[in-house]
């Protein structure tokens, strides 16, 4: 019982950092047809940044949005600098993104060394709490609470505002809404530095689960990715409902059968693409 | 007519993917007028609409709104410059609801044509306001498509076969909503399949063939209108 209480929750503490990164991916792929490779670098870059602002200020919250706004930044840097080739075939993008992923890396390791780091979390979300007979991290339990909170916020501005359904015009239909006014240039370039700036945020909150270290961007990049496949490509409930699964399938896995961990993330995966090949939330017939 | 057009297409060359489809295609749009392009399938209609909101590149030739020389601009900024498209197919945002689509753009400060106006002209959006795009049917969805350019509150507004597929009560209302928007002073250019809808509406009936507007009848000078159909058809040159 304290097993499963125990897996659960880190299951679920997984699950919300994935959506956190994974909510920018699907947008921007489902947009701009783009599968940014760098995105997990954007969020080990986000979480140095964090880094750096949080032992100089002290400050969890600074250093959050330090690192967001970094991210936010480099990402709206790599989107000009190459909207044109990213515009182009996906063969391009992989080779470009991956590039700037590598390069990005580099430049971390360059400025931080490569020693492993950590974020204290803020001093209120320190200790533990019984949940069900187990004693848990808060900070974890904030980590789900936020995810939570996110996801409401991020769906009702999504779904409901006119921001959001500028945005998902452009989605449906990028020349139509360029001939209604839309400036669908500036909704690109928007969307994909809130995407960057979600990933570096993400760097700097699961810092203190995960830690900061170089090779972690590709790791997490990965589970993103397999979220986004799975959730179906540019929906933020299947980004959702896709992180907490792949989140719950790899805290178990890990935990009951280690030497196999990615068997066990990835013959699910499989399983749910065979049934459900535009993924769980996905709509036939995206180009 | 002697007022300066309200659109002016001057030689204008465009491709179809690698097939040369306008071929110096010149044609006036008189200001305040429904001018309708007919001609046979394939001759350039659609191809010379996108043209004219943007969203085809020419490849040479100029396109005039007013004093405007838009032939460099992307689509955005011609909405900008008063351009409104009812496309071909309809194009409506399969995720977005009935609502959002006649609010997307903000309706301007002298904002005749709002979501009011066209809830007021096709009830059957009104019932059907908050409900997807994609689970329209087919009429609804022209509807709708006409009703979102004109939420933009277009001087020029661009319609391509806007009864294309619809039931004959439906084609009413949409002539009478085009008899409307022409009213309140807005241009209206209308690619038309079906002539007898074209002369109904039009002030002026532009033939299109092998990619070029070849002649331009004004409607009250149109008396025969089977010989009409025969050079829209081209059986006779």
């Amino acid at each position: 019982m304290h097993f499963l209480v125990f897996q659960t929750l880190n299951g679920l503490t997984t699950g919300a950092l994935l959506f956190f990164l994974a909510s920018g991916l699907t947008v921007v792929f489902g947009l701009m047809r783009i599968l940014n490779l760098a995105h997990g670098a954007l969020f080990l870059f986000g979480g140095f940044v964090g880094y750096t602002i949080g032992e100089r200020t002290g400050s969890f919250v600074l250093a959050a949005v330090a690192g967001a706004l970094a991210a936010g930044l480099l990402g709206l840097v790599i989107q000009q600098a190459f909207s044109r080739t990213l515009l182009g075939s996906p063969f391009n993008q992989v080779l470009l993104t991956l590039g700037i992923a590598f390069a990005i890396g580099n430049v971390v390791l360059w400025i931080w060394g490569g020693a492993p780091r950590l974020i204290r979390p803020p001093e209120v979300l320190n200790g533990s709490v019984a949940v069900a007979g187990v004693f848990y991290p808060i900070y974890r339990l904030f980590l789900i609470g936020l995810a939570l909170l996110a996801g409401a916020l991020l769906w009702i501005f999504w779904e409901r505002s006119r921001i959001g359904a500028v945005v998902r015009a452009c989605v449906d239909d990028r020349p139509m809404a360029a001939a209604m006014g839309i400036p669908v240039d500036r909704v690109f370039a928007a969307v994909f530095a809130v995407g960057a700036a979600l990933a570096g945020l993400t760097g700097v909150l699961g810092a203190p689960v995960l830690g900061l270290s170089i090779g972690l961007e590709f790791d997490v990049l990965l589970l993103a990715v397999v979220v986004v496949v799975v959730g179906g490509i540019g929906s933020l409930t299947g980004a959702f409902v896709g992180s907490m699964a792949v989140g719950l399938i790899d805290a178990f896995g890990k935990a009951r059968f280690p030497e196999i961990s990615y068997f066990t993330l990835f013959a699910p995966v499989i399983l749910i693409l065979l049934l459900r090949p535009n993924g769980l939330f996905g709509r036939a017939g995206v180009e | 007519m002697d007022a300066e057009p309200a659109l002016r297409v001057v030689g204008v060359d465009a491709f179809y993917g690698t097939s040369h489809v306008l071929h110096a295609t010149t044609l006036d749009v008189p200001r305040g007028d429904v001018t309708a392009i007919v001609g046979p399938n394939g001759v350039g209609k659609t191809t010379l609409i996108n043209a004219i909101m943007g969203l085809v590149p020419i490849a040479a030739g100029r396109i005039e709104a007013g004093d405007m020389d838009l032939s460099r601009l992307p689509a955005t900024a011609r909405r900008r410059h008063g351009l409104a498209l009812v496309p071909q197919g309809r194009r409506v945002f399969r995720s977005l609801t009935v609502d959002e689509h006649l609010t997307l753009v903000p309706s301007g400060a002298s904002g005749r044509f709002d979501r009011d106006w066209v809830f007021e002209v096709f009830p059957r959006l009104a019932e059907r306001r908050s409900s997807l795009a994609r689970n329209l049917s087919g009429g609804e969805q022209s509807m709708l498509a006409i009703g979102r350019a004109l939420t933009a509150n277009p001087r020029i507004v661009l319609m391509d076969e806007p009864t294309e597929g619809l039931a004959p009560l439906l084609v009413e209302v949409v002539r009478d909503v085009v008899e409307r928007v022409r009213g309140a002073g807005v241009t209206v250019l209308l690619v038309e399949q079906n002539l007898g809808f074209a002369l109904s509406v039009a002030d002026r009936v532009a033939i299109m063939h092998r990619g070029a507007v070849d002649r331009v009848r004004e409607r009250d000078a149109i008396t025969d209108v089977e010989a009409l159909s025969e050079l829209v058809l081209g059986t006779t040159e």
